[in-house]
């Protein structure tokens, strides 16, 4: 259990490290500041219950590491409280405390006693994390004479081989090659799983949304919110590109009656969509469509200032997680938004997606993610039921595939 | 309080980790390994022989094993000393990094030099021998007092490597300090040549005490007054308060400042 209450945390700036003795001398009575205040948070609150997972997201600079390090009592409060019930393991920086001229052996044995490990659970366990970081054969080695990612795993393969109650990470962090990242991965989704209370830091906001029960977004040190992950990184997102386009005229209306009436939108509105229509296979208008026949979506968008090389995109959210996703190309689409409107057809195949509910998200964005013109968030529910085709009537994926014969088979 | 001298305690398979490392790091690669700490004060105190012997002669019996003894003694404080006081600020990146006590850094600075301490202690042999000293009950009390020395170490210590991460000027006035400190304490000559009043204050210094403690114990030199071994082990007990209740306050915003 985490309880965060009006947790404020301070750094001085431009500190005068030395107190000079001659000022001391000549301006006894002056008083003497310690530069300027800082607070990288300020007025946090919130509570984390045992086994659920807590996401936090803001910008650079946010606050969201020094969150963690106050988590972690590295840093202590100067206002408020932290409390934190449980043993803590923290991942923010692996093999902290390494020192070069010792061998991995002792290493590890220095390591788990900085994590708070006793001496005779790493005995214990001292084999597992030699194999886990594979690296028996240099484990007697001066460390110098490691590769940074040999140390890496070595840090890792301690700091994971005791089951801590609550896990800290910081995905900043998250260095190293390939197979590194995903023995990482694969621990912190392992731990998930077995109940264990995480707080992850993270700018992947679809990691974020699909692995955290909460999620908290901090702004310049404070918190701007705290709640539901979807409704927080919706927050993010629209903090991040502006919401100049729902602040234009007939910003709801545009999308039509189909539209949910409490979606969220953002987007800095050069380009902005006006209406969004859904089409089954015989062109009419309709949410509820028969699984495997195609849907068609009708865009219409208006250009109000002009962009260039901007494409659309349309993706598929079932409960929470993201299904399916289409863009479009960018060749495809006009080279230049001419002001004044225009109207794209998306047509896609539902074959593979099974039945069941499912919300969408339209957005018009240029091709590198660097602007978005305009974002609507799970706007409109889709429906796919059982159709009368007899092919649709399965629960599982018809894939498109080929069969090549080498040996026998029909008709041969 | 309490808690957090637990806390220290939970610790402390880290303090004995640092304490084996820095012990091994030493002497780690030199030709004469832990011989070379000895050197130091058999040199100085041949110079103080050589000075107080035919120079400026004096009358101190046993002259060689007084000074030693109080050489010994006064390495021990001065390298604990300097050592903690520097310990947390060289430590830093380590602290801000995982969480744990900060005080560890110079309770295993100053059991890494009681280790060197006692060990060198074994120099007094021969000297021993040749004065033919006898072997009393008072020997008995010689782990008592190195002790107490390592806790009135301890204390100051502590604070010191505290005040170290807010005022960078603590590292030069402790070496300062420490220069004057020496003259200030009956390691080459004898407090006996003081005026009685004198006496009083110059006793105050707590190191004064533990090194006549320690020649009481050797040599049989006489041991100092009660009052005086009361105002050390008053001095020892707030010294070990204070810097608790500093860390209490202070240890975990240092990681903000360092």
């Amino acid at each position: 259990m985490i309880s965060v209450e009006n947790l404020g945390v301070r750094f001085w700036l431009e500190r005068r490290d030395t107190v000079l003795a001659r000022d001391m001398i000549l301006h006894p009575f002056r008083r003497r500041s310690l530069g300027r205040e800082f607070w990288a948070l300020r007025g946090v609150s919130f509570r984390l219950e045992r086994g659920r997972v807590l996401g936090a997201i803001g910008r650079n600079g946010a606050g969201k590491s020094t969150l963690l390090m106050a988590l972690a009592g590295i840093y202590a409060p100067d206002e408020g409280r932290v409390t934190v019930r449980g043993k803590v393991t923290t991942l923010l920086e692996v093999g902290a405390g390494f020192r070069w001229e010792l061998t991995g052996r002792e290493n590890v044995y220095l390591y788990a006693a900085i994590m708070g490990i006793p001496r005779r659970q790493v005995h214990a366990l001292y084999d597992r994390i030699v194999e886990y970081a594979g690296l028996r054969d240099f484990i007697d080695a001066p460390m110098r004479t490691y590769s940074t990612g040999m140390r890496m795993r070595l840090g890792f393969a301690v700091a994971v081989s005791v089951q801590p109650d609550i896990l800290l990470v910081d995905e900043a962090l998250s260095v190293g090659d390939q197979a590194f990242q995903n023995k990482a991965a694969e621990h912190i989704e392992t731990f998930r799983r077995n109940g264990g209370m995480l707080v992850y830091v993270s700018h992947d906001m679809a990691k974020v949304g699909n692995l955290c029960d909460d999620c908290l977004l901090l702004e310049k040190g404070r918190m701007v919110q705290f709640g539901k992950p979807l409704d927080v990184i919706a927050t993010y997102w629209e903090r991040t590109w502006g919401t100049t386009v729902s602040a234009l005229p007939e910003a709801n209306t545009g999308t039509g009656p189909d539209a949910l009436p409490s979606a969220r939108r953002w987007g800095s509105g050069e380009i902005r969509i006006t209406g969004f229509t859904l089409l089954d296979r015989w062109g009419r208008r309709n949410r509820v469509i028969e699984r495997g026949s195609p849907v068609t979506a009708e865009i219409r968008y208006e250009g109000r200032t002009g962009a260039e090389d901007f494409l659309f995109q349309v993706s598929l959210f079932r409960d929470k997680r993201m299904v399916a996703v289409m863009t479009s190309e960018p060749s495809a689409s006009p080279r230049e938004a001419h002001r004044g409107e225009g109207r794209v057809l998306l047509r896609f195949d539902t074959a593979p997606l099974d039945i069941g509910e499912y919300t969408l998200d339209a957005e018009i964005r240029n091709q590198e993610s660097t602007r978005m013109y305009d974002h609507l968030d799970k706007f409109v529910t889709l429906t796919f039921v059982q159709g009368r085709d007899p092919a649709s009537r399965c629960d599982w994926m018809h894939l498109p595939c080929q069969w090549t014969f080498t040996q026998g088979g029909p008709g041969i | 309080m309490l808690e957090r001298i637990r806390t220290i305690r939970d610790y402390r398979e880290l303090i004995l980790n640092f304490v084996v490392r820095d012990t091994k790091e030493k002497y780690r690669g030199t030709v004469l390994g832990y011989l070379w700490s000895l050197v130091t004060p058999l040199l100085l105190m041949g110079t103080f022989v050589l000075i107080f012997t035919y120079v400026f002669p004096v009358e101190i019996p046993r002259y060689p094993l007084y000074v030693m003894v109080g050489l010994l003694a006064w390495v021990f404080w001065y390298s604990s000393i300097q050592d903690a006081a520097h310990s947390i600020r060289i430590g830093s990146e380590l602290l801000k990094k995982v969480y744990f006590p900060a005080e560890i850094y110079p309770i295993a600075a100053v059991l890494t030099n009681l280790i060197t301490f006692c060990l060198s202690l074994l120099v007094l042999l021969p000297f021993l021998l040749y004065y033919q000293v006898p072997i009393s009950l008072r020997l008995l009390v010689l782990p008592g007092i190195v002790l107490w020395q390592a806790l009135l170490c301890l204390g100051l210590s502590m604070i010191l490597a505290l005040a170290h991460v807010y005022f960078r000027d603590t590292g030069p006035m402790v070496t300062t300090s420490l220069t004057l400190w020496f003259y200030a304490t009956p390691i080459f000559y004898t407090a006996a040549i003081m005026p009685r009043r004198v006496m009083l204050v110059y006793f105050l210094n707590p190191v004064s005490v533990i090194m006549e403690l320690y020649r009481w114990a050797i040599m049989g030199t006489p041991p100092p007054l009660k009052i005086h071994l009361l105002a050390c082990g008053v001095l020892t007990a707030i010294f070990l308060v204070a810097g608790l209740r500093c860390y209490l306050r202070w240890g975990s915003h240092i990681t903000k400042v360092l």
